[in-house]
C-alpha cells in the first residue's frame, strides 16, 4: 500500500536517520514515484539553501555595522594605525630616557602622562558601550499577529493588524521613520488591544534608532513599570542603554542590576556593569 | 572576566548573529589585523574586505557543531585573517614579494585551513533560494535558518522565541511549507 511521505520522513531519508527496513520502503517508493523523488530533490535543495542564509545574512549584517562604523569613522588611518603609534611612542620615550639622563624626572612624568592617556583612551565612554550593546529587537510581533489573525478570523481589527504587520515589516527592513508612523496608525485604530504595548516597545526601538531618544524613553519607562507585558525584560535592557548613553550610570546600574537576575540578560548586564 | 569566559561569550554572542558583538570584534582585533594586511602589499580597502571576510569565516566556524576555541578570540580572528590575506596574496601572484611576519606570539594554531580558502560561492541554486529566504518577512526566516543552519533543537527554538516545544515544532514545519511553496512560485514564475 502506498503511503504518504511527509516533510519528517523526507529528513529522516535526507539525514540518513531511517532504519533498513524504512530506508528499503522509501527507495522503493522513489523508484516507483516520481513525484515523490522530485520531492525529495526539491527538498533537499532547499534545506541546502536555507543553510546558505545563514552566512549570507551575517554577512548583510556585518556589511552594515561596517558601514555604521565607517560613517562614524572608525576606519580613517588614526585609528587603524593605532598599534604602531603607540609602538613608536614607547620607542621615542625610551631612547629620551637613555640620552638625556638630566631630562629623566621630565621623562618619566611624559611617560606616566602617555601611560595615563593610553589608559584613558582604552576605556569605553557610555557612548561606545552604548553602541557596543545596542542593537535592534528581533521581530517576534509577526508570529503574534498572525496568530491573533487566525484567533479573530479576520474580524473587526484586521485592518489594524495589517498596519502592525506593515510596521514591523517597515522595522525589520531598516524603514525606521515609516515603522514609527505605521505604530502610530495601528495605536490609534486598535485602542486597547493586547498588541499595542508590543507597538510601544518596537516604536521605542525605531524612535532609538531615528535618535529621538527622549521620546523613546517616554515609552520605555512606561513598560519597563508593567509585569503583564511579556517584553518586560527586554523594555528594561533598552531602557538601561538609553541612560546609559545619557550618562545616567546610576539609573542604569540600578536597572542592570536587576537583569542580572534574569536569564534572558543576565550575561549581558553583568558584562555591562564589569564594563562601568 | 577571563579569557576563556570573555571567549565563551563573545562565541555565543555571535552564533546569535548579535549585531553588538560585530562592533567589539572590530574594536578588539580590527587594527592589529589592518596592520598585518597594510604592512603586506595591502590597501587600508583590503584592510576593511578581509576582515569582513574573516568574520564571516568565523561565523561559519563557530555554527559548527564540534568547533572549539583554542585560543583567544582576537588571535584566532588574527589567524584567520591572515591566512585570507595570505591566500589571496598567492592569487595575486605578486612577484618578488617580501612579507613582514611581525607574529611575535606563534601559539595559535591555524586549524580548519580548508574552511580558510574554501570557496563561499555556493551553487547558483542554493544561493538563490537562499536570497528568497531572506527576503522573507517575519519569523520564519529566523526559524529556519535556527533550524536548519544552526541546528538549533526544537527545545532551544522554543525557547528562543518564547513558544512551548509543541507550538515551535508546528511552526518550523508550517514555516518550512510555507517557504516551499514561495520557492515554487518563484520558479514557475521563471520559467
Amino acid at each position: 500500500m502506498e503511503k504518504n511521505y511527509n516533510i519528517d520522513d523526507i529528513e529522516s531519508f535526507l539525514n540518513q536517520e531511517m532504519d533498513a527496513a524504512e530506508l528499503a520502503a522509501f527507495e522503493k517508493e522513489m523508484t516507483n514515484n516520481e513525484t515523490l523523488k522530485t520531492e525529495v530533490d526539491f527538498h533537499d535543495d532547499v534545506v541546502k539553501g536555507i543553510k546558505n542564509a545563514g552566512p549570507m545574512a551575517f554577512k548583510d549584517l556585518v556589511a552594515g555595522v561596517h558601514s555604521e562604523m565607517k560613517g562614524e569613522g572608525f576606519f580613517e588611518e588614526r585609528v587603524t594605525d593605532k598599534v604602531e603609534e603607540q609602538t613608536a611612542k614607547k620607542e621615542a620615550t625610551v631612547r629620551s630616557i637613555s640620552m638625556f639622563r638630566k631630562l629623566a624626572i621630565a621623562a618619566s612624568f611624559a611617560l606616566l602622562l602617555t601611560a595615563g592617556w593610553f589608559m584613558f583612551s582604552q576605556q569605553s565612554t557610555p557612548e561606545q558601550l552604548f553602541a557596543d550593546n545596542f542593537q535592534i529587537h528581533q521581530d517576534v510581533l509577526s508570529l503574534e499577529i498572525e496568530d491573533r489573525l487566525a484567533e479573530t478570523g479576520f474580524g473587526t481589527n484586521k485592518e489594524a493588524l495589517n498596519n502592525l504587520q506593515q510596521g514591523i515589516n517597515e522595522y525589520t527592513a531598516g524603514n525606521y521613520q515609516q515603522a514609527i508612523n505605521q505604530f502610530s496608525t495601528f495605536q490609534s485604530a486598535a485602542g486597547e488591544d493586547v498588541l499595542v504595548d508590543y507597538a510601544h516597545f518596537y516604536k521605542a526601538i525605531a524612535l532609538i534608532k531615528t535618535k529621538d531618544i527622549s521620546k523613546a524613553q517616554e515609552i520605555l519607562e512606561k513598560l519597563a513599570m508593567k509585569p503583564s507585558f511579556p517584553l518586560i525584560d527586554d523594555a528594561n535592557w533598552y531602557l538601561a542603554l538609553i541612560y546609559l548613553k545619557q550618562d545616567n550610570k546610576r539609573g542604569a546600574t540600578f536597572i542592570l542590576r536587576s537583569l542580572s537576575l534574569s536569564d534572558t540578560y543576565k550575561e549581558r548586564a553583568t558584562n555591562l556593569l564589569d564594563n562601568f | 572576566m577571563s579569557d576563556i569566559n570573555l571567549n565563551d561569550a563573545i562565541v555565543e554572542r555571535l552564533k546569535k548573529g548579535e549585531q553588538s558583538v560585530i562592533r567589539q570584534l572590530y574594536r578588539l582585533a580590527y587594527p592589529e589585523c589592518a596592520s598585518f594586511i597594510k604592512n603586506n602589499n595591502g590597501t587600508g580597502n583590503d584592510a576593511e574586505d578581509f576582515f569582513q571576510e574573516a568574520l564571516v569565516v568565523m561565523y561559519k566556524n563557530v555554527n559548527k557543531p564540534a568547533f572549539e576555541l583554542k585560543s583567544h578570540i582576537k588571535t584566532y580572528l588574527y589567524a584567520i585573517t591572515r591566512n585570507l590575506w595570505l591566500t589571496e596574496l598567492r592569487k595575486r601572484s605578486k612577484s618578488g614579494l617580501k612579507l613582514v611576519m611581525d607574529d611575535k606570539d606563534t601559539d595559535y594554531v591555524l586549524y580548519q585551513e580548508d574552511t580558510l580558502v574554501e570557496k563561499q560561492e555556493a551553487e547558483q541554486k542554493h544561493e538563490l533560494i537562499s536570497e528568497m529566504l531572506l527576503q522573507v518577512k517575519g519569523g520564519c526566516k529566523g526559524i529556519l535558518i535556527d533550524f536548519y543552519y544552526k541546528k538549533l533543537s526544537l527545545r532551544d527554538i522554543a525557547a528562543k522565541y518564547d513558544f512551548t516545544e509543541q507550538y515551535a515544532k508546528k511552526r518550523r514545519y508550517k514555516c518550512m511549507e510555507a517557504f516551499k511553496k514561495q520557492v515554487r512560485t518563484q520558479y514557475a514564475e521563471m520559467q
